[in-house]
């Protein structure tokens, strides 16, 4: 069997050859493989200094000063310190929090926890196209409201929020602002100051670096109080105790550069990729969108077959990979929450597929795409054709 | 979000059977054709089972089915199972056999009582038209 289109970009990115050859190049380099901790010897410092560069690439991607990042495995570790962090140290002052129905489950199920242990949560539903408005916000807030954590890009639909309108009311009535950047770090431009960010969370593995990487940035003027939630050496100011994995930094500070050097030019290619599949799909099958057409990124395509049957139209596409809102395989045939959030229907969000292309899709990787699922839809609307 | 369904969650027969089912649509001449159909597409299970009836048997029979790609192998295993059966013999049919033939996991039990469910009641359309001719 062929090599499988790969279409799930969203889900994580293959590592670009210029960042595996960095980190090789430092995980064979003997005088890397100190502790950045062992500032006492050369090989200590030599680390650190890579890794310090690391820490400028992923600062400047963000606007960011280098001492606000905090190194961490990824985004789902940075929104677990974020969150219990903000929560456990903030909590005598507030016990509200709000965030929305559509965020990963790297923050919701934290804030189930934090629920459990006396916390409120309000989550917001989001409109049809999956976008949170200010107002709604402004209105769920209340003088106990602590912290607000809200994503820059949803992973399921690519829809983007307005993370600086939603900052800046955050910021007026002193409440912490949390933002889920794992979509949205590298492609597209964040500035954590004018945005009126706080904390943010982001990760390697969907901008072309390693999976196991990840980075949190954390507000130091004026200093944010923050209840440390891995402790034992006082590593990254005492935020995150661990061994820094200089390889694997390294490798995400480079590939953080790359995403921001290559922007314009990835998003107009990937723009160009995902109207090409979006007009073919369009044209040979009966679809609908979910998600906002416009207030996106480029790379995530969501689409509702109407008719078909998730898991089944996912298998029969072994020619690409892909990922689908709900699949029985699993054991669960519960549907995305995220697409019931914008109103679809049980059946509506398990006949939908999630797109998502990226620097390396090629428009002969669309054209079988839209060949595959065109050929599979047909089949199995066909054969359901008429049921109830 | 679920990446990317892999073969090697379905056994090669729900394979062959979802891509190549021998039993699936209405082709057939739709004189003395009874059907009859069970669960929903909002549950994620829907069937419809078509006999053809000629002299006390099952001379052919054809689903059609939205479901997961077991539920489609399980369908046609049942459509083939019932050709050449008399009608006396379709209550024999036990959706057990299926489970072990195809592997279906246990998750997905529900959905072969679904096909149970169809075969019964083109059973009793069978024998409601029995009645009304005899």
């Amino acid at each position: 069997m062929n090599t499988p289109i790969y279409l799930d970009y969203a889900a994580s990115t293959p590592v670009d050859p210029r960042v595996a050859q960095r980190m090789h190049d430092c995980l064979t380099s003997f005088e890397l493989q100190g502790n950045p901790s062992s500032l006492t010897h050369r090989f200590g410092r030599a680390a650190r200094e890579v890794i310090e560069q690391a820490r400028v690439q992923v600062a400047n991607a963000i606007g960011a000063t280098p001492a606000s990042i905090v190194w961490t495995s990824g985004a789902t570790e940075s929104d677990n310190l974020a969150l219990f962090g903000a929560a456990r140290y903030h909590g005598d002052r507030g016990k509200h929090i709000i965030s929305a129905k559509t965020e990963h489950k790297a923050v919701l199920e934290p804030l189930r926890k934090l629920e459990k242990q006396g916390f409120r949560v309000t989550y917001l539903k989001p409109d049809q196209h999956g976008i949170i408005h200010p107002e709604q916000l402004l209105e769920a807030m209340t003088d106990d409201t602590i912290l607000v954590s809200l994503m820059h890009v949803n992973n399921e639909t690519g829809v983007i929020q307005d993370v600086a309108g939603l900052g800046s009311l955050c910021r007026d009535r002193n409440v912490i602002f949390h933002v889920d950047a794992a979509q949205s770090a590298g492609r597209l431009p964040i500035d954590v100051n004018q945005m009126k960010i706080d904390l943010l969370s982001c990760t390697a593995h969907k901008i072309y670096g390693p999976k196991g990487a990840g980075a949190w940035y954390v507000r130091r003027s004026p200093i944010l109080g923050l209840e440390p939630m891995i402790i034992g050496g006082g590593h990254e100011l005492g935020l995150r105790a661990g061994t820094l994995s200089t390889h694997q930094i390294v490798g995400f500070g480079l590939a953080m550069e790359l995403a921001v050097s290559e922007r314009t030019a990835d998003h107009a290619r990937v723009t160009r990729l995902r109207d090409q599949l979006w007009q073919g799909l369009q044209a040979n099958t009966d679809v609908t969108r979910n998600g906002h057409s416009t207030q996106c990124v480029p790379n995530i395509l969501n689409v509702a077959f109407d008719g078909v049957e998730g898991e089944s139209l996912l298998f029969s596409l072994q020619e690409l990979i892909v990922s689908a809102g709900a699949a029985c395989a699993s054991g669960s045939d519960e549907a995305s929450y995220v697409l019931r959030a914008l109103g679809r229907s049980d059946q509506e969000a398990q006949s939908s597929l999630r797109f998502s292309l990226g620097r390396f899709t090629s428009e002969q990787d669309i054209s079988v795409a839209i060949a595959a699922v065109t050929r599979e839809v047909s089949r199995l609307r066909s054969l359901a054709a008429g049921l109830p | 979000m679920i990446s990317g369904a892999a073969a090697s969650e379905y056994s090669p027969a729900v394979l062959g059977r979802f891509k190549h089912p021998s039993y699936g649509g209405v082709g057939m001449d739709q004189a003395n054709v009874l059907h009859a159909t069970a669960g929903s597409r909002s549950s994620g299970a829907s069937v419809r089972l078509s006999l053809k009836i000629g002299n006390g048997n099952v001379e052919q029979a054809r689903f059609q089915a939205y479901g997961c790609p077991h539920f489609i192998a399980a369908a046609d295993m049942l459509a083939e199972w019932c050709e050449g059966r008399s009608i006396a013999e379709l209550s024999n049919w036990s959706w057990q056999s299926v489970e072990q033939s195809l592997d279906v996991p246990p998750s997905k039990r529900g959905r072969l009582l679904v096909l149970e469910l169809a075969l019964n009641n083109v059973i009793s359309v069978l024998r409601t038209t029995q009645s009304a001719a005899g």
